[in-house]
């Protein structure tokens, strides 16, 4: 079991490892005072990352398992994106702005991720120019990612807009449940349904 | 579009920046003096395209004087995203990273003054200077916070309240943007606009 613990945390690193040098190739030291930051940690299932109107303390790189982030209109669940591994979570940037987010992020399985202080990480991006750059880079992709996302809910079709979840999603259709899919998109479950089956799932 | 003749206009116009990018992180004034210099000033009458729809962004704008509009095409109808007033910021939502022609379209509705800079040279002064790297970060996380509460407005307030959020945030704007425009952003028709206003 240890064993099996220790091997996951060396993949998460590793994970994290390559998810930085794609976005660009850090030195070694730049590389290790990363590392040093993260911590690793499990999650279970429908745990509560951030709540609503908090203000981050902690930042995290997901390595295995699935976030939602949400909210609630008029006692109504409203999803506002599912984060993927591969991919960093910080409360809307809560830890860096001070604005307290309006979301809940929960995970939807087991997780398993790399735990930052976030504190030490802003602190971090301060002293070493080349983790600020590879940051700012990692911001500016999510953004962009998130606000074609938006655009692309607010002009599409139904069948269009789940084209575009596949697309965004595709790898994670069968871990997440068709309700919180209905519920992302806003429509029935029962569009949905149709349209799954005509577009052959 | 013309460049401004008038220095000092634009000496004011880049005071106004300055003081503004300083009320957001403190930066060395020698390293923000590199920045403020690589800006240069530049007006669009009303109802001009500043960035088009299908072109890739070459810079980015701050809004010194004036009001631009930032929409989209839906089955050849525009939607509102965004307005962006005095001491906004806009910059064809990524097309310099991406490549790819843009989705959006930047108009003025007013005379507008701006200040605009080459995305290259912004993007080789962050690469050399860790302060203005730094605010460049901050402003972005900033931005992307408006965003993101913007869409939740949106999504979990009625019209009636998505109307008044919209007076509390651009409270100064009401009189200097359509009712047309108006209702176009906030999602709803100008009859219904006009309803909720009357009361």
């Amino acid at each position: 079991m240890k064993q099996d613990a220790i091997k996951i945390y060396t993949e998460a690193e590793e994970h994290m490892k390559s998810v930085l040098n794609d976005l660009s190739k850090l030195s070694t030291d730049g590389m290790e005072a990363m590392l040093k930051l993260a911590k690793p940690v499990t999650f279970r299932k429908k745990q509560i990352i951030y709540q609503e109107g908090e203000i981050a303390q902690k930042l995290y790189f997901i390595h295995k398992g699935i976030v939602m982030a949400y909210y609630y209109v008029d006692d109504k669940l409203t999803i506002d994106r599912f984060i993927k591994e591969g991919e960093f979570i910080g409360g809307q940037v809560s830890y860096s702005t001070k604005i307290p987010s309006n979301l809940t992020f929960v995970t939807l399985e087991e997780s398993v991720m790399l735990e930052l202080d976030a504190n030490s990480f802003l602190k971090l991006c301060a002293d070493s120019h080349e983790i600020q750059s590879v940051y700012s880079l990692y911001l500016t992709q999510h953004f962009k990612r998130y606000s074609d996302m938006i655009v692309a809910f607010r002009a599409l079709t139904a069948e269009d807009k789940y084209a575009k979840f596949m697309e965004l999603y595709g790898t994670l259709v069968n871990r997440i449940s068709l309700r919180n899919i209905a519920i992302f998109l806003g429509m029935k479950h029962e569009t949905l349904s149709r349209i799954r089956s005509r577009m052959g799932k | 579009m013309i460049k401004y003749p008038n220095k000092h206009t634009e000496a004011e116009a880049k005071e106004f920046l300055k003081r503004f990018l300083n009320s957001i992180v403190d930066v060395q004034e020698k390293e923000l003096n590199l920045l403020i210099n690589l800006f240069d000033l530049v007006t669009y009458k009303k109802n001009s395209i500043i960035i088009n729809e299908g072109e890739i962004a070459e810079y980015f704008y701050f809004i010194y004087k004036g009001i631009v509009k930032v929409y989209f095409y839906k089955n050849d109808k525009p939607v509102i995203e965004r307005f962006e007033k005095e001491g906004g910021l806009f910059g064809g939502n990524f097309t310099h990273l991406t490549k790819k022609p843009g989705t959006h379209v930047y108009e003025s509705i007013e005379d507008v003054t701006l200040l605009r800079i080459k995305y290259a040279d912004l993007e080789a002064l962050c690469a050399q200077s860790h302060d203005i790297e730094r605010l460049y970060r901050v402003n972005m996380e900033l931005f992307h916070t408006k965003y993101v509460e913007n869409l939740f407005i949106f999504k979990s307030l009625s019209s009636e309240e998505r109307y008044h959020e919209f007076v509390r945030q651009f409270g100064d704007l009401t009189n200097r943007v359509s009712l047309k425009e108006i209702s176009n952003y906030l999602g709803m028709t100008p009859e219904t606009l006009s309803r909720i206003r009357a009361k």
